[in-house]
């Protein structure tokens, strides 16, 4: 009951904060924000599930009661969590929690609606993670959505509309096309299922029950589900060249948001990949290894590229998190298990480099309001903490050793490398690896022109240290990806446990 | 002694120590934190010597002491320590050298008024730990963490001056080039742990042994892309490689150590002498077991080092800064190295390790004394004189200078001419390619005699030349005493390894550091080397006549390179002789252009590829979203126009459709048939 | 007794008319005179049947579709009025502000 209770209650603080009037809402809201983050990490520290959840590995906090009946199907609330899902859920209540802290400074009206609409979204986040049935999992996928446009749209720079418009087209487009081939799997599945759990789905996919379904063959409905159901979860990871909502959401996102977006929401598309397409449908996606790996290499050098062309701070920090998610993919492709494992790590990682680093830019935009790397030069004699903190982070980024994005990403390149899927594999790697290099330049470049050299700022703003909680929540996020850099195994067990199964999947057809 | 090999993890943890409490008590304590700094690296130094000795007396040691990731039905990787004699003597190396810099900064910095302190001596410690985690490491993963570390810390500390726009340009450089051989080097690590399933250098499963083997067909280990065990162990060795030649500067990736120079001066003396740029080089030799099964490799890595060697000492006769000079003598003096290595001379290359460490490290610091004297001029032609100004400089510079020149006895004599004597013996050995790697290397000995001379006698020497070497800032014990420290060890290290003295008057048991580094693990120790080895030895007129050529020649190069600056340089009012030179020294001035290359590199065709890459996907990539968009909302403009307003259309519409719905209905049913 | 064709053919008729005069008037008030007329023209129909099936059920309808109709022309009339309010006109063509 703990997930029922940690998702209702969220959606209860979502509702007082919504009420409240605008000066209480964000420590309010912070306030309540902590409950979530309690009884995360208290479900973190009683967790004890093993294997994968949709496996046939022990569920932890399972509950499953049928919900209603369409049809054929009994429709379930399934919650649970497994040891993909438990670190995504750690990071999305501290994620949240730090992400309204940094949001006191920069909103400055309707805060309520504000910080309900971050706590409505972390809350509809948590049924994304811990949804077992696929129909609770769609409409709190769907639900995402919804704070998110209203919070581009409403607090957003000035195209946010056009933005906020395109976030929500561009992804709801691709969640139909998903479910498309989701559904065309289950009507493939034919009577062998009796609901739209995913355990059930996946344990009937893999005893080769799929059937052929519209003058489709087995095999050919499971690609063309699979293709379907890639298409529109790659839109969400971003996979270049579906990439494109991305950096216009990013920049018109006020600085909060944009680390919800980069922190936890990108998550949801590879968490859903994984789930679905590498879980679901081991071989086919062995047998698109090559353009799946292709893309995952592209993603990689051509979001780095990208990103060193740009002069927004935050659209340098959007496309290398169009790169860093391509290292995701090529994990996932590579099914073994330092690949998958680390794929799974490092959304972790980069919900938390990538949340410390749009929180730094945000921090500099405050007392500046300008993001241009032209604009402005030598801002770390005016706020050094918090240049300190985005040096590190920045080194976080390009992956320094002991901090959690080198972790992820060693573990990625030496999955990928001893993959077995393909016999290009390690070329595929090589040249994927040469992004860690590309990185470093854009970053470096961006610091030494922003932060180092003789202060100098056109701007008419005071450039001066940035407030304690400004900075508090830099710090934290800095503290936990040294944390996890040092100690990986604080995640890495649990999830190596979760998606060794699915690497020892079999053809099912 | 016993056990006291268990208290080694706390060689590297002081200096960590020294990092937190200086980041985060630093500005509460006096001298900016530097005591803790100080005390650390003082408790490191005590310990190491401790450990040197318990090496000395046959102790080894390697344990795993953390599991960073748990691998569940896959590898582990792990932390761990590998205490043998090669990395006891670099621990005592680096923490001397780190000891003696922290010291020397309280002159250089503190004395000086510098702002920003904790942040240094933060810098500096964890610098040092860093350094230290990577000589202990006793996996290839480790290695390269710390590594990478050492490249975090040379950039927080090149970069010290971040209000200036040239010392954060620099960092930049610094990081970003090594970078790019620290990509090939972490390619490397990971397909060792493919290809042997272990990163270990020592025990049951090190992959240099399981390498041997598999070579010899005693069991197989995975290779990649349809190679052979050979091609592949090659491929793997040249991609570990790239990231030695970066952090060690070596051609081409030698162009961030220059500028590097932008940098506080004892961190210089700390990045040349014993951190980054030593850390390549003693990977090298740290993983030498791997490197010596493919003649490939090593063949490459000593023309790298021979040429590298005889480059930058070209490019060290011209320049003006003293620290320039120095820049390039580290380049080359680690080509050096890195020729010793390739040529199969293990312990040669060690021991010139560990004697550059010595005198570069006085060297670097001995110019600190001066720039601090010079109120931070660093160009030569503003200096002369200083000699009588400033004797404990003077004479600890000579000595440094003595040994970087290679002359007998100092201690760069000894294990340059072991490095060549090395190279010669393999190459006639029938080996071509060290042949020529040696005649650079030996070039390369003239040119440092004279840059190095040249250096001492413009600075020293001759009248002074502007109002402040006539009137130089004084120096204090801190200063003076790291320099009177290295200045005895310049000029005696070499005696620990005196191999031509023991091969020409056949005095047995003076090779200390040959029988030193014999003692370590058996598939690590120098003699296991020597049997690995692909080259076979040549003599010239017998080993002894060898020797003495050998020697007999380099120790000329040197003395002639030497007394030409001398001739051209020492006298009271010295003029530019290198302007003669005219077009080449202007390409030499110039780096050969190498820094125009690579920057052309990175803003002629990356930033115009990533340029047009953005117009790609703003007007392409995007262009086709927001075109998507534009035909649906373009239709619906059409389609709504339908929608005239006028009830008589609505209700002809309705007409005709209920019409056609008939007639549709009709036909499907047969009515007209 | 006249066979249903009868019925049906006036009814359609007048449906037809209806149907003319809705297509090619301008005016309201003919407008909601010829849509009287189509329905009228469907309780013709109504009747015809129930007198045909000897059902009365036709003919409640057709009771009901007359209490309707005069329900109708009263929204009707009220229509046409706000439109002249607003347009100074009973012209349909010049009501064209719900358009696009």
């Amino acid at each position: 009951m703990i997930i029922e209770a940690l998702i209702a209650v969220t959606f209860l603080a979502a509702l007082v904060t919504f009420v409240l009037p605008d000066r209480y809402a964000g420590k309010a809201a912070f306030a309540l924000s902590l409950i979530p983050v309690v009884g995360s990490l208290f479900m973190w520290q009683q967790y004890d599930a093993s294997g994968n959840a949709l496996l046939g590995g022990t569920v932890a906090f399972e509950t499953d009661v049928v919900w209603l009946q369409l049809g054929q199907y009994d429709l379930h609330w399934m919650v649970g969590v497994d040891g993909i899902s438990m670190p995504l859920i750690v990071l999305t209540t501290i994620l949240t929690t730090l992400a309204i802290v940094s949001a006191w400074t920069p909103i400055a009206e309707r805060q309520s609606q504000f910080f309900g609409l971050m706590l409505f979204m972390e809350a509809n986040l948590l049924g994304v993670f811990t949804a077992l049935d696929f129909f609770v999992w769609f409409i709190f996928w769907e639900a995402v959505l919804v704070p998110m446009y209203f919070l581009i749209g409403v607090w957003g720079g000035p195209r946010r509309k056009y933005a906020a418009i395109k976030f929500f087209v561009y992804t709801n487009i691709a969640s139909l096309v998903m479910f498309i081939g989701f559904i065309s799997l289950v009507f493939g599945l034919g009577d062998s299922i009796s609901s739209l759990r995913l355990p059930e789905i996946a344990q009937a996919l893999q005893a080769g029950q799929l059937g052929g379904f519209a003058g489709l063959s087995a095999g050919a409905l499971a690609s063309v589900a699979f293709i379907a159901m890639f298409f529109g979860f790659a839109v969400k990871v971003p996979v270049a060249p579906l990439h494109t909502w991305l950096p216009d959401a990013h920049v018109e996102a006020p600085t909060p948001v944009s680390v919800m977006l980069a922190g936890v929401l990108l998550k949801m598309g590879t968490y859903a990949l994984l789930r679905f397409n590498f879980t679901m449908l081991p071989e086919t996606a062995r047998s698109f290894a090559l353009p799946i790996a292709l893309l995952a290499v592209a993603s990689v050098i051509y979001g780095a590229l990208l990103a060193l062309a740009q002069q927004d701070l935050k659209r340098i920090v959007a496309y290398s998190s169009v790169s860093s998610m391509g290292y995701v993919i090529l994990g996932l492709i590579a099914y073994t298990t330092y690949g998958v494992g680390g794929a799974t790590f490092q959304m972790v990682a980069h919900g938390l480099i990538s949340g410390l680093m749009f929180m730094a830019v945000g921090v500099i935009y405050n007392t500046t309001h300008t993001r241009m790397v032209t604009d402005m030069s030598g801002v770390a004699d005016r706020m050094p903490v918090t240049a300190g903190i985005f040096v590190a982070g920045a080194f976080g980024y390009m992956g320094l050793p002991l901090m959690a994005g080198f972790a992820a990403e060693f573990f990625i390149f030496k999955g990928a490398f001893e993959s077995t899927v393909m016999e290009a594999m390690p070329l595929f790697t090589g040249a994927a690896m040469f992004g860690i290099v590309i990185v470093a330049g854009y970053l470096l470049f961006a610091m030494q022109r922003t932060l180092f050299g003789p202060f100098e700022f056109d701007g008419d703003y005071d450039v001066t240290s940035a407030p304690f909680h400004d900075v508090a929540p830099l710090a934290v996020l800095l503290l936990l990806t040294i944390v996890l850099g040092v100690s990986p195994d604080i995640f890495f067990t649990m999830i190596q446990d979760a998606v060794n199964p699915i690497l020892e999947l079999g053809g099912a057809f | 002694m016993a056990g006291i090999l268990e208290f080694a993890p706390a060689i590297v943890l002081l200096p960590f120590l020294s990092f937190l409490i200086a980041l985060g008590a630093g500005r509460y304590m006096p001298k900016g934190g530097a005591l803790a700094g100080i005390g650390a690296t003082a408790g490191s130094f005590a310990l190491s010597v401790a450990t040197f000795f318990a090496v000395s007396g046959g102790q080894n040691y390697n344990q795993t002491i953390y599991t960073w990731a748990e691998g569940l039905d896959a590898v582990n990787l792990t932390f761990g320590l590998l205490i043998d004699p090669l990395s006891a003597m670099m621990l005592v190396i680096v923490t001397l050298v780190a000891f003696l810099v922290h010291v020397f900064s309280l002159g250089y910095m503190n004395d000086e008024g510098e702002t920003g302190l904790p942040r240094y001596y933060a810098g500096l410690g964890l610098f040092t730990a860093s350094m230290l985690g990577f000589v202990v490491a006793d996996n290839l993963l480790m290695a390269f963490m710390f590594f990478e570390l050492v490249g975090l810390c040379s950039y927080l500390l090149i970069g010290f001056h971040f209000r200036q726009d040239g010392p954060p340009s620099a960092a930049k450089k610094a990081f970003l080039v090594t970078r790019f051989g620290d990509y090939f080097f972490l390619i490397g690590v990971v397909a060792v742990f493919a290809t042997f399933g272990s990163a270990a250098f020592a025990g049951p499963d090190a992959f240099p042994v399981l390498a041997e083997e598999a070579l010899h067909g005693e069991h197989s280990v995975n290779t990649f892309l349809g190679m052979g065990e050979q091609a592949w162990f090659t491929v793997v060795g040249l991609l570990v490689l790239g990231g030695v030649v970066g952090k060690s500067a070596q051609f081409p990736l030698h162009t961030w150590l220059p500028d590097a120079m932008e940098g506080p001066t004892p961190v210089s003396a700390l990045i040349h002498a014993a951190t980054m740029v030593a850390a390549g080089v003693y990977l090298v030799a740290r993983m030498y077991g791997f490197y010596v099964l493919t003649p490939t490799t090593l063949a490459i890595i000593a023309l790298i080092g021979g040429f590298t060697a005889l480059f930058a000492a070209t490019m060290g006769v011209v320049k003006k800064e003293i620290k320039q000079v120095l820049a390039y003598s580290t380049i080359s003096q680690y080509g050096y190295m890195m020729l010793g290595l390739g040529a199969g001379g293990y312990v040669a290359a060690t021991f010139h390790l560990m004697t550059h460490a010595f005198f570069k490290a006085l060297l670097f610091l001995g110019a600190g004394s001066v720039i601090i004297a010079m109120h931070h001029n660093e160009d030569m032609w503003d200096m002369g004189g200083l000699k009588d100004k400033m004797p404990v400089t003077y004479y600890a510079f000579l000595s440094g200078s003595l040994a970087l020149a290679g002359i007998v006895p100092f201690a760069g004599f000894w294990s340059k001419d072991e490095v060549l004597y090395e190279t010669l013996i393999h190459g006639l050995g029938g080996s071509p390619i060290l042949l020529a790697a040696y005649a650079m290397g030996l070039l390369a000995v003239f040119f440092t005699g004279f840059y190095t001379f040249r250096m001492v006698f413009l600075t020293f020497h001759g009248e002074p030349r502007s109002g402040t070497a006539r009137d130089p800032h004084g120096v204090r014990w801190n200063v003076k005493g790291p320099l009177a420290v290295l200045g005895v060890l310049a000029a005696t290290a070499g005696l620990v390894n005196m191999v031509p003295v023991e091969k020409l008057f056949g005095i047995k048991g003076i090779d200390f550091l040959h029988q030193f580094l014999d003692g370590s693990f058996s598939s690590l120790n120098a003699h296991h080397y020597a049997e690995l080895m692909p080259y076979s030895s040549g003599y010239i007129g017998g080993e002894t006549g060898t020797v003495a050529i050998g020697a007999a020649v380099s120790l000329g190069l040197a003395l002639a390179g030497a007394g030409l600056a001398h001739r051209l340089y020492n006298v009271p009012e010295p003029v530019e002789h290198t302007d003669k030179l005219g077009g080449i020294k202007t390409t030499l001035y110039n780096n050969y252009y190498q820094d125009e290359y690579q920057v052309w590199i990175a803003t002629g065709i990356v930033q115009p590829i990533s340029r047009a890459l953005d117009k790609f996907d703003q007007g392409i990539v995007d262009g086709v979203v927001n075109g998507l968009s534009s035909v649906s909302l373009f239709a619906g403009g059409r389609i709504k126009r339908l929608q005239t307003g006028v009830v008589s259309n609505y209700a002809a519409l309705l007409t005709l459709g209920l019409t056609a719905l008939i007639i549709g209905l009709g036909l499907i049913g047969g009515w007209f048939a | 007794m006249v066979p249903p064709q009868y019925y049906l053919v006036l009814s359609a008729a007048i449906f037809c008319i209806g149907i003319f005069g809705l297509l090619t008037r301008r005016n309201a008030l003919l407008f909601l005179m010829s849509v009287e007329l189509m329905l009228n023209a469907a309780n013709i129909n109504l009747v015809a049947f129930s007198y045909y099936w000897g059902n009365v059920t036709g003919q409640t309808f057709g009771l009901f579709v007359l209490a309707l109709a005069a329900a109708e022309v009263a929204v009707g009339i009220g229509i046409i009025l706000t439109l002249y309010r607003n347009f100074d006109d009973v012209d349909v063509m010049n009501a064209t502000t719900m358009r696009w």
